[in-house]
């Protein structure tokens, strides 16, 4: 018994150190990122390039945050973000568990359609449905962004699809002898046991809008309407970039994100109590 | 029962699929139409607009550009706002879209059939466009005495292939060899004395300086900052370089062999090493080695002032013009340059014109190029404009005469992507310069011979 | 209530009730596919027979297809450059995404700190990214090769040699690795553990437990992101564009991916039809890989709730 302890404190070490290492070497970009919002503008552009500036220009960060109206901007993205993780969540989960759980003619052939929408490359459809947006008279306006979450979105669809069917069919037959149909089986029974992965659907819409680029870029014209991601555009020169600042804005940008992960990791990752359900 | 159902179902889907698609491919099926449907739905809004223009209504203008940085944009608001103050007819606005997605917005806007009023562009795609239908022309509205303001072959650039003018040169570009003073007087160097390839040498070895191993500073490399083998080619032949004057693909030509081997002998004089360390520094774009002091001299655009600007506040440096290939086949750089054109399907071109004219104006041409630093590609600029007091303008300014601006026909268009893998192997060192060339060569004539 | 409706609008039968339901659950799905997805589908599709460059089109029949196999040069190479750059990404990051998972599932001092700094590389999107590991894979000053050089590896020049930048594209995807852990975890939490336990009094080690407990049960995730990670590797764009500078895919032609190629077609040169044939194209080879995946997979993955009946 002694030994498998001293084998067991060891291996732990030996995963701290391996994990150390690879954290060392995840930190490297950011690193060069703080680093290059703390320079000036010579600085950054010095070649060979060091690490430690000279002199820490923390106010980089609010010049940086003063050259464009990111405070504005951090609620535009903040409302269509919102509106786009409930669409995601609940419209997902409500749609995956149809394709899961529910045996209907057809099912198959529509889900490989949900498959094969994920196949297609973005760009060819890219003008199309600008046409259809602006002949519906949506341009400039959030919905083209938002919308679409509310009508499902592929990659999410199969995710949540493959967790319901880690989810033994022993439950649905149970409260079916009940008497009870399919939304109070989604509704009472699955959600509560799918929340982690509706947390982790959440978490990556979040970051999915609020670093979109090309939806707000296309859609939007009203500079009051624009998310950060657009607004950072105001560092890019003709032949030059601000980087100090464009590294600035983007870090600060990165930390509700990573706020958020870390107070709520363990909802994110408490897995599926089905264990607790099912004894 | 239910496959019925089913198959209803999806009979209905495709229905209303089509029904959509339908809406989405009139839009392109029929160019006339479609300009007209959306002319006439924008110009019913209009007329009401117009109508009431003249008893004193603004017609709102959107014009689009890039310009969003602090040192550029109060620049190009305060010119919009200069055109609103002059008469009372139109309003035009200022979009700042970034570089690169403004054009893909754009074809979007025109696919879509509401595109902005005026916008900025390329002017060696100029005609590219005329072809595929996109801009609008300008000939309606154009008079001699505005045409003839700019330089000819500026001109020619806006001109489509049916002879019509399809934009106006809003600014130019050219290349120049841009030096450290402090390197050249250290090594006693006088710029006016580098005029053909070889005194370049001869001024790049004087400046190279080696601690052992190490290259503490770089004298020159030809194909870094904006200098490519293009560069150098077209500076050899004079005018163009992969092709001749009847567009016939000539890349391994005796000249451009030539041009190539030297190039590739100022690359092994540092060694393929430290060439693929710095042109993965100019690649990234965030450092800049001739701001720092490690490279004597760079060829860059003459939009490169402003990036030093920022970079070096300190540096003290100069250009010069590119040297000549051999005596006498002159200081040719290849250059560019921006345009203003009216988008397919805009609402009101005379007014887009109007702008146009007023921004392509002297007055305005003197202010932006103060303001901004761009060159103009009028032809009735003297030494006598504040900008023009500058000497490193007046230096830039001389290298624009003989700036060599690239029309190429519509069917050679996408030929870079073509050749410029064998390019790469020749100043990689994967491969002999003479073959890459020959490689090249084969290559474009192939895809020409697709392209037909 | 809902059933009430069914069974006064005589749907009677379990099958024809079940299948009522499934439409209702999938209708939001349906709506969007019918409103947005399909018209530019079937747009897309009409034209790739067709020259369009956005706002003409002009039917030619199968000529886009016919110059795509017989006339473009770079067709194969960027289908080539896709291929190798697919096989090699693939199963690295799919491999490596379940180790690290498994990896910061162990209860070690510090584990919430771990989780969110391998988390930190999902989180830094756009553009501002790829400059930074430009920086990082700059041969002779960039972290990496001072890193290699300190164990005596002289590092090759990343994003100027043509043979190491589908590498240090892929480099850049294992730093992001801990993106897929979120997943992994949310399963690797609900396993018991007693399995575990049960499987140390039998005698099995480390890795046997690995390899019949953990990876069996977590293999319908595991097949999720194999298989969008096949679909996103054959569709790698974002990379090519921006590490190659001016979208040419330099150093020689290394990074022009499929799509990379693509979108210069569609936007550069305007040959719209002839992009939409290539996407429909790379369409069909996809399908046939997941297809041949999904089939492969009922030998390897388990669903709780019975049958692989994929």
């Amino acid at each position: 018994m002694m030994i498998k302890q001293r084998k067991n404190k060891i291996a732990d070490i030996v995963l701290f150190v391996i994990l150390a290492v690879g954290a060392v070497f995840i930190l490297f970009p950011i690193a060069w990122m703080l680093s290059t919002a703390l320079k000036s503008a010579p600085e950054v552009a010095m070649y060979p390039p060091k690490l430690l500036p000279e002199k820490l220009l923390l106010e980089n960060f609010a010049i940086a945050w003063s050259k464009a109206p990111f405070t504005r901007y951090t609620t535009n993205t903040l409302i269509i973000v919102f509106f786009t993780i409930i669409g995601n969540v609940f419209v997902n989960s409500f749609v995956a568990y149809g394709f899961a759980k529910i045996d209907f003619a057809g099912k198959k052939l529509l889900f490989k359609i949900v498959l094969a929408t994920m196949m297609i490359p973005g760009f060819v459809t890219l003008v199309p449905t600008y046409v259809i947006f602006s002949k519906l008279r949506w341009v400039n306006t959030y919905l083209p962004l938002i919308v679409p979450a509310f009508c499902g979105n592929a990659f999410h669809i199969f995710m949540m699809r493959q967790f319901y069917r880690t989810i033994p069919n022993e439950l649905m037959e149970a409260a079916r002898v009940d008497g009870a149909g399919h939304f109070y089986i989604w509704g009472k029974l699955m959600m509560p046991l799918v929340k982690p992965v509706m947390a982790t659907v959440a978490l990556i819409s979040f970051k999915g809008a609020w670093s979109d680029f090309q939806g707000p870029l296309l859609y939007l014209s009203d500079k009051n309407k624009y998310t950060i991601q657009l607004g950072l555009q105001v560092f890019k020169g003709q032949g030059y970039t601000e980087w100090n600042y464009l590294m600035a804005v983007s870090f600060l940008s990165m930390i509700p994100i990573l706020v958020l992960f870390f107070c709520f990791q363990n909802y994110f990752i408490e897995g599926m109590n089905v264990g607790g359900a099912v004894k | 029962m239910k496959r019925k159902g089913l198959a209803l179902l999806i009979g209905a889907a495709m229905m209303a699929a089509s029904l959509v698609g339908c809406g989405g491919k009139d839009t392109g099926a029929d160019n006339s139409t479609k300009a007209d449907n959306t002319a006439k739905a924008d110009n019913a809004e209009n007329v009401v607009q117009e109508s009431v223009a003249d008893s004193g209504e603004v017609i709102e203008l959107e014009f689009w550009g890039w310009w969003s940085s602090e040192a550029r944009k109060p620049h190009m608001e305060e010119m919009v706002k200069g055109f609103n103050e002059s008469q009372s007819k139109y309003h035009v606005t200022y979009v700042d879209i970034p570089f690169g997605d403004i054009f893909t917005k754009n074809i979007a806007q025109i696919a879509a059939g509401k595109p902005c009023d005026i916008m900025a562009n390329n002017m060696e795609e100029v005609r590219f466009r005329a072809d595929q239908g996109q801009v609008e022309p300008l000939d309606p509205f154009l008079t001699d005495d505005v045409k003839g303001a700019f330089y000819e072959q500026y001109l020619d650039a806006c001109t489509g292939e049916d002879g019509s003018v399809y934009a106006l040169p809003l600014s130019v570009d050219t290349r120049a060899i841009y030096y450290n003073k402090a390197h050249f007087e250290e090594a006693g160097i006088n710029p006016g004395d580098i005029q053909t390839w070889t005194d370049l040498e001869e001024a790049a070895i004087k400046l190279d300086r080696k601690n052992g191993d190490t290259w503490e500073r770089i004298g020159f490399i030809p194909v870094l900052g904006n200098g490519g083998v293009d560069t150098w080619v077209i500076n050899a032949n004079s005018r163009y370089g992969w092709f001749d004057e009847n567009f016939e693909p000539k890349v391994n030509t005796d000249v451009n062999k030539e041009a190539f081997r030297w190039i590739r002998a100022q690359i092994d004089r540092y060694g393929q090493a430290k060439y693929d360390e710095l042109s993965a520094v100019f690649a990234n774009g965030m450092q800049d080695p001739f701001a720092s002091g490690v490279m004597s001299m760079l060829v860059q655009t003459s939009a490169y002032p402003s990036s030093l600007k920022q970079n070096a506040p300190d540096l003290d440096y100069g250009v010069i013009p590119l040297p000549e290939f051999k005596e006498g086949t002159g200081h040719v750089a290849n250059g560019g340059g921006f345009v203003l054109e009216i988008p397919k399907g805009a609402k009101d071109p005379e007014g887009s014109y109007e702008f146009i004219k007023y921004v392509t104006s002297r007055e305005t041409q003197d202010f932006l190029s103060t303001n901004i630093g761009d060159f103009s590609a009028r032809n009735d600029f003297d030494d006598s404009t504040e900008f023009m007091s500058n000497p490193l303008n007046q230096d830039l300014s001389r290298c624009l005469s003989e700036t060599s601006t690239l029309v190429l026909p519509n069917e050679v268009k996408g030929y870079e992507t073509v050749i410029n893998p064998f390019i790469d192997e020749g100043t990689l060192g994967l491969s002999n310069t003479d073959d890459a060339l020959d490689k090249a060569q084969k290559a474009l004539e192939d895809y020409i011979k697709n392209n037909k | 209530m809902f059933g009430k409706l069914l069974t006064k609008f005589g749907v009677k039968s379990r099958k024809g009730r079940e299948t009522a339901y499934g439409y209702v659950f999938i209708l939001p799905w349906l709506i969007g596919i019918v409103c947005f997805v399909l018209g530019p589908l079937v747009f897309s599709f009409i034209t790739s027979f067709a020259d369009y460059n956005m706002l003409k089109v002009n039917f030619i029949g199968l000529s886009n297809y016919k110059k795509m196999f017989f006339q473009d040069q770079l067709f194969w190479k960027s289908l080539g450059n896709t291929l190798v750059y697919s096989l090699l990404n693939v199963p690295l990051v799919t491999v490596g995404g379940v180790i690290v998972a498994v990896i910061l599932n162990k209860s070690i001092w510090g584990l919430r700190t771990f989780r969110t700094i391998y988390y930190l590389p999902s989180i830094m999107v756009g553009v501002g990214t790829y400059f930074l590991w430009m920086l990082l894979l700059d041969p002779a000053n960039g972290l990496v090769n001072t890193l290699l050089g300190l164990i005596g590896i002289k590092g090759p020049a990343w994003l100027t040699d043509p043979n190491w930048t589908k590498p240090a594209i892929i480099l850049m995807h294992l730093w992001g690795l801990g993106g897929q852990m979120l997943l992994y975890l949310a399963r690797l939490q609900s396993i018991p553990q007693d399995y575990y336990e049960a499987a140390s009094l039998d005698g099995a080690g480390m890795f046997k437990k690995f390899t019949t407990i953990t990876v069996p049960l977590l293999s319908p995730i595991i097949f999720y992101n194999l298989t969008i990670g096949i679909i996103g590797a054959f569709q790698v764009f974002q990379e090519g564009y921006i590490f190659s500078g001016d979208g040419t895919g330099k150093p020689a032609g290394s990074l022009l991916f499929y799509n990379l190629h693509l979108w210069n077609q569609a936007f550069k040169n305007f040959k719209t039809g002839y992009a939409n044939a290539m996407c429909w194209f790379l369409f069909a080879i996809v399908m046939i890989l997941t297809v041949c995946n999904q089939k492969i997979s009922k030998k390897w993955v388990y669903y709780e709730e019975g049958d692989n009946d994929d």
